[in-house]
């Protein structure tokens, strides 16, 4: 199930996530032999393959007039993680295939459709960007004197409830 | 990136932006004055003029280049595409009357230089560029300037003087017109900065540098010299008096050809100043290495700046960036031109990391000699006694002056966590004022 500008499709699809860390032209290998990887964002990208059932081939066509409207872009909702998320993205190609049956019915089918975010749904500042590295103290938290900072794998985390066991929740 | 826009009395902020051109240069031996622009394409419906003052700035904000624009040319029903030039390119439409100087401060005749530009406006004739739009530095603003200028447009008069007293022209990373003392401070483009890798050319071997100074002497109308070599000023002659005083490279090999640079024509050259120009352009010519380089530059390195960089990750050069060519992302890269650069002596920098007497660690670095360091010791995932740890640095910093060979300098470190654990508490004892967290394992 999506919604493409506000309208809801509760048709059959397959929907295929991919999310594109995209660097800008001027990512490079330096001198420290590292290479430099200047991330603009990452952008969310979603293949969709309809299955529109027989009887649906009104509202279909609805999809595809949508679809294919000249415009830089729509509003989309896909499921994203278990959630959802909503981007505005471009469509640049539709595809599908008319099929005659024996029995004089005919029908669109195998509709593929791929949208490409305009924007970035996840990003870092230029001030981020210039300054990443570990800390090695905690830092950008308001400490006082008795907190407790306990290091995981995700760096230095603030607990506060110790149990009787010593076990920081 | 951004922009704005300054027109009727508006400030306007375009962020749509695309196509940015931007590659400020400078002259550092004060041959010429290049005239900085930028190029863009905004994203706008509006009307968008010549004449209107425009700022470009980056995402935190720092000013990168304040102009105005010069060409705006609506590209389509989304964009336009401007061009916008520093204000120095005014300079080209005033023609100076001839002058002689006599221990006028350079503050004084950058200001006359400039005044046809900021006098005050009317209907027909407004202020185009306002007093404070330009600056002197300080320290050459009360340089003196002797000597004879012909009739010559603006820009020519401002090259002169600039040549003279040692200074720059700096029109970006700025709001005004900045006429600057090169600076010999080294600035330092780190290994990580620089992109793989560096071009280094030589340029021919420079055999001489002479420069020729000029004293002016009034002609005695009743009793007139008869010289040859005279001036014409203010209703009167002046016999000119020329010498030229010349410096060897000495370390350009016998079978070099004769290459001599020369300046001959400047005629504010004195013999007060004449020989420390002399040895401006001997440091600049008879250093021959040239060097093209990219470098991640958010802003940080500029023409006219005294830059050591690395060659390669075993061998240093220094010399005056004089452009530096941009192309953005979401940092920014440039294009960076050395010229009249040398080899600069090199120290090897070994930090090690060492938990007790067992060495955990090892970091290795080329310093030019005499910099002085202070590298952040980080937090090190190490085996000991087959058991991994974290280790905590018991420094912050690493610091020290680099000398000529291999320098150690040793880091110890305490743990900070034990891996096979999983569990390992820092208890804050105080904060200071500066909200710094003092810690107690």
């Amino acid at each position: 199930m999506f919604s493409i500008d506000g309208v809801t499709w509760d048709v059959p699809c397959t929907i295929e996530r991919i999310a594109e860390v995209t660097p800008s032209e001027i990512s490079g290998l330096l001198l420290n032999k590292r290479y430099f990887n200047d991330v603009l964002g990452t952008y969310m990208k979603y293949k969709v393959r309809l299955a529109v059932p027989l009887g649906y081939m009104e509202k279909y066509a609805d999809i595809y007039e949508t679809l294919t409207q000249p415009v830089d872009g729509h509003t989309f909702v896909f499921p994203y993680n278990e959630d959802e998320i909503e981007i505005t993205g471009r469509v640049q190609v539709i595809s599908d295939r008319w099929v005659k049956m024996p029995n004089d019915t005919s029908h669109w089918r195998d509709t593929t459709f791929t949208v490409t975010a305009n924007h970035p749904s996840k990003e870092v500042t230029l001030g981020q960007a210039i300054s990443t590295g570990m800390t090695p103290e905690p830092s950008g938290v308001d400490a006082s004197v008795g907190d407790l900072f306990e290091y995981t794998v995700n760096g230095w985390v603030q607990r506060h409830y110790p149990d009787a066991d010593e076990v920081y929740y | 990136m951004y922009v704005e826009i300054v027109g009727n009395s508006e400030t306007k902020t375009y962020d749509d932006v695309r196509n940015i051109s931007f590659a400020p240069q400078t002259d550092v031996i004060g041959e010429s004055l290049p005239i900085n622009e930028f190029a863009v394409d905004i994203y706008t419906d509006d009307s968008i003029r010549n004449g209107a003052d425009i700022y470009l700035y980056d995402d935190e904000d720092n000013l990168w280049a304040k102009y105005w624009i010069v060409y705006a040319e609506r590209m389509d029903e989304y964009f336009v595409r401007v061009r916008a030039q520093s204000k120095l390119v005014l300079l080209n439409r005033i023609k100076l009357p001839a002058t002689m100087y006599d221990g006028d401060t350079a503050s004084t005749v950058i200001a006359g230089i400039f005044n046809p530009l900021t006098v005050e406006g009317t209907d027909t004739q407004p202020v185009i560029l306002d007093s404070s739009e330009y600056s002197v530095d300080s320290s050459l603003a009360s340089e003196t300037i002797t000597g004879y200028c012909p009739e010559q447009t603006a820009r020519e008069r401002l090259l002169w003087v600039c040549f003279v007293i040692g200074a720059y022209v700096k029109t970006y990373f700025t709001d005004v017109i900045e006429i600057a003392p090169l600076d010999d401070t080294d600035v330092f483009v780190p290994l990580e900065q620089t992109y793989w890798k560096p071009a280094v050319s030589y340029a021919d071997y420079v055999t001489d540098v002479s420069v020729t100074y000029f004293s002016f002497e009034l002609d005695d109308p009743t009793s007139p010299s008869g010289s040859r070599d005279q001036i014409w000023y203010d209703g009167n002659y002046y016999n000119v008096t020329r010498t030229t005083i010349s410096l060897a490279n000495s370390h350009a090999p016998v079978t070099a050809p004769t290459n001599i640079v020369s300046i001959s024509d400047v005629m504010i050259i004195n013999e007060d100043n004449a020989n420390d120009i002399l040895l401006r352009m001997a440091q600049y010519y008879f250093d021959r290495v040239q060097v093209d380089l990219d470098a991640i530059n958010n802003a940080e390195f500029m023409p006219g700046q005294k830059l050591t960089i690395y060659t390669d990750q075993e061998s240093m050069v220094s010399g005056y960036a004089e452009r530096c060519y941009f192309s953005f992302g979401l940092q920014a890269k440039s294009s960076i031109r050395l010229a009249g650069a040398a080899e600069v002596a090199s120290g090897k920098l070994i930090i090690l990391y060492k938990y007790g007497t067992k060495q955990i660690g090892k970091k290795k670095y080329l310093f030019p000699v005499g910099h002085q360091y202070s590298i952040e010791n980080p937090y090190i995932d190490a085996q000991f006694n087959k058991h991994r740890y974290v280790f905590r640095p018991e420094n912050q910093y690493a610091t020290g002056t680099v000398t000529s060979g291999t320098n150690t300098n040793t880091q110890q470190c305490a743990v900070a966590l034990d891996l096979e654990k999983k569990t390992e508490i820092l208890y804050i004892v105080s904060v200071d004022d500066a909200d710094a967290i003092v810690v107690e394992e």
